[in-house]
This record gives C-alpha cells, structure tokens and sequence, in this order.
C-alpha cells in the first residue's frame, strides 16, 4: 500500500514536471512542487499514523468561543 | 494572461447552479431539526437563499469581468484583499473535502458496508481532476447531460411514493419555537444556496454578463423547489422518524413498491448523489485550482489540478473519525463558520463598493 502511494506521487511528478520545465513556466513549477510536496508530507503522515490536528475542530473550538461571548 | 479561456452562456449557468445547489442535501434533508415543519423551514430558507443570491448577483454586476479575488483586492487594498482571498480559498478547499468524505461515508455506512470510502472517494475526484483540467465549458456541459436526469428521478421517486405518503403527518402545524424555526431555516440556506458564493470567480467567464441576475434566481428558485418537494416526501412517508433519521431520503425511497416489480430502487438516490457531487467537487475544486493561480500570478493552473486532488482527498480523510463527528459539526459548527464567507464579506463589499462607485471611476479614466 505504501509502496502504491509512492509510486502514485513519482507518477504524478513525471505527468507535470516535464512539461512545465520544457516551457520554462518556473513560477508554475515551484508552486506545483510546493503543493506536490505538502500532499507528499501530510499523506506519508498519514499512512504513518501520525496523529494531525484537524483544523475542523479548531474551527469549532475559535467559533464555540467567539458565539459564547457574543451572546 | 488568461487562464481560462473558455465562455459559457448565461442560461448555461442554470443546471450546475442547480446541482451545486443540491449536492449533499439531498440525502441529509437541511433542517432536519425543525421536525414535521421543514418544508416550511425550507421555504423560509429559499428567502434566505434569494437574498444572498440578490448580493452575489450585484457584486457580479457591479463589476463586470472580475471575479471574486479582483473585486477583494480592489475593494479591500493590495494586502487586506490577499489575506481575504487566501480565506475564501481555504473556505472552498474546506467544503469541497467535507463533500467528499459525506459522500464517501454516505457509500460506506448505506450501500457497500464493508468498504472502505476511500474506495467511493477515489475515482471520483479522479473524475473532477479530468473535468477540472477540460475548464469550465466541460463543467457546465457535463451539468447539462446530469442534471435532467437527476430531476427525472427526483419526480420519479416522488410520484411512486403517492401513495405511501400521509399528510396527517404535517398536522400539527407550525409546533416549533421561532428560535427553531430560524435555526433551521438558516442551516437550509448555509447549506445548500450559501455555498453558491464559489460562483463569482465563475461569473465572469459568461459571455453575457448582464443577463446573469435570471439565470441564477431561477437556479435557486429550482433546487429550492426540488428541496421542499424532498422534505415533503420524505416527511409525508417517514413521520415522526425524518427528525431522527441519518439519509432520510434513502429511508424513504427504499419503501417504494409497485406491485413487487419496482422495488429497491434507491439506487436512483446514488445515481442523483452521484451526479450532483461530481458537480460540486468540481466547481469548488475548479474554483481552488483558479483562484491559486491567479493569487501567485501563474500562466496555467493545470500542474495544481493533481496536487490540490490529492490535498482534497487527505483532508477529507483525517478531519474527522465517523458520521456522527461531521453531522454534529455540520449542525453546530457550520452555520457560524459560514456566515463570514457567505454573508458578512461580500455584504461588506456590495456596501463599501456603492461607496466607492467603481462605474464612475471607469468612466473618469
């Protein structure tokens, strides 16, 4: 399963990454690496087991806040 | 550079304003918690929902050609506006995975129990990523070819539940507090019309822009046709059990029976899930692809498409643990959280943007 999402993502790096260095689009290779790379990050955290915080229940905990003082 | 170059009708915008409008509250029924009187908390919705199409619309016409993260850099300044726009765009990149993970778990706890939703999950993001790289033309197409079937089936599954329906179900009537009856209402319209707010990056890509402020009522005005003829349904055959069931929808097709040869035929509920979160995933997904590009001032948003794919698929994943985590959310959470996305923003930049009167500004220069 592991070995599948490594392959998934070289898949993905070698169906964007020539293109966009044959054109020269730098601007759009960084930001396409950036993400590609945060997607690689938080999906080996994941098959890992790593426990990330979900930033739903941020959300709930900032708005239980801010209702709760508001009435 | 543009980025899309693609144009569609202002009519065109109807149908996937229509199955945006829908997706998910098909089978959660928005407004569960008013009981027996939901389709009146639906209609109030429907209200609700016309107004804050009535902003969107004016935003739209007043100015034509931008979309939403120009009209917040010019409204709100170069930094402010930014700041704003990153926050929408986390706001659709939001939606779009809890769509994705209600719909996952949707296949996982009614039709294939023992599956796993990444299993439902992962062909079709796999489907949007292809619809979101092919524009927005291929969207709205694809909406075209959907939606009439999907309405089909939703009158279909209404007429064969006649007679299975109850109308002393409904009495007594109006039993909720007001206080209910605005929570409801309001989870009605957040729910379903709210979202719509992805729409001002789409607007200017219609080659009329004028003539969008028809289009887009009767969008509405139809899903929230469709939603109160649901929540009719669903209440005339469950009873007292619509307030407490999970998929009402799907409890309640699942009764129908024409002489032992139409039976088990909630499958038309997936087929209209199906279609209508296709469209949902896509147009929020699409919206996220775009309004990156156009924040970091790239020439394509393509190489993003896959990326921001997978980033969908991952939050939708570890967020939440079960059904009841999200329900809960959706009912305690979401209203609020929304309000400043949906209403509160581009209320203050219809009001700050009479102020400033762009119209006369252009026409100095």
């Amino acid at each position: 399963m592991k070995i599948l999402m490594f392959f998934v993502f070289i898949l993905i790096f070698f169906f964007e990454a020539p293109g966009l260095i044959q054109k020269k689009y730098i601007r759009e290779l960084i930001s396409f690496l950036v993400l590609w790379s945060l997607a690689f990050v938080l999906s080996f955290l994941i098959t890992y087991d790593v426990k990330i915080p979900s930033p739903s229940e941020g959300i709930a905990r900032i708005t239980k806040l801010i209702v709760k003082g508001l009435y | 550079m543009i980025l899309e170059k693609g144009r569609i009708s202002s009519s065109q915008l109807i149908l996937p304003l229509l199955g945006y409008c829908l997706s998910y509250s098909v089978i959660f029924m928005p407004g569960q918690e008013a009981g027996h009187d939901v389709w009146i908390s639906t209609i109030a919705g429907i209200g609700e929902g016309l107004f804050l199409a009535f902003i969107y619309v004016s935003l739209a016409l007043k100015f034509p050609g931008k979309n939403l993260l120009e009209i917040n850099d010019y409204i709100y300044g170069r930094y402010l506006g930014k700041l704003i726009s990153i926050s929408y765009l986390w706001y659709f990149l939001h939606i779009a995975s809890l769509v994705l993970r209600n719909y996952g778990d949707f296949f996982s706890g009614v039709f294939l129990v023992e599956t796993p939703y990444l299993v439902f999950i992962i062909p079709v993001m796999i489907a949007c990523a292809s619809a979101v790289r092919n524009g927005i033309e291929v969207i709205t197409r694809t909406a075209i070819v959907l939606m009439p079937i999907t309405l089909f089936m939703y009158v279909f599954n209404f007429f064969f539940l006649l007679n299975e329906m109850d109308f002393k179900a409904f009495e007594p009537f109006f039993e909720i507090t007001f206080k209910q009856f605005t929570d409801s209402s309001h989870h009605v319209a957040v729910a379903s019309f709210g979202e719509a707010v992805v729409f001002l990056l789409i607007f200017p890509f219609i080659n009329k822009v004028k003539q969008i402020r028809m289009p887009t009522f009767l969008g509405f005005i139809l899903a929230g046709g469709v939603l109160v003829l649901n929540a009719v349904q669903n209440v005339a055959v469950l009873g007292a059990a619509s307030k407490v069931s999970t998929y009402a929808t799907v409890q309640a097709v699942r009764i129908i029976n024409v002489g032992d040869i139409f039976t088990r035929i909630e499958f038309t509920v997936y087929v209209i899930l199906v279609a209508t979160v296709f469209l949902k995933i896509s147009i929020l997904y699409y919206g996220v692809c775009l309004g990156t590009a156009q924040l970091l001032k790239l020439r394509t948003y393509l190489p993003l498409v896959l990326p921001y794919g997978i980033i969908i698929i991952l939050l939708g994943t570890f967020q939440f643990e079960n059904v009841m985590q999200i329900i809960s959310w959706f009912n305690e959470t979401y209203p609020y959280y929304s309000l400043p996305f949906q209403i509160f923003l581009p209320a203050l930049s219809l009001i700050i943007a009479y102020i400033k009167n762009p119209s006369q500004e252009g026409r100095a220069k």
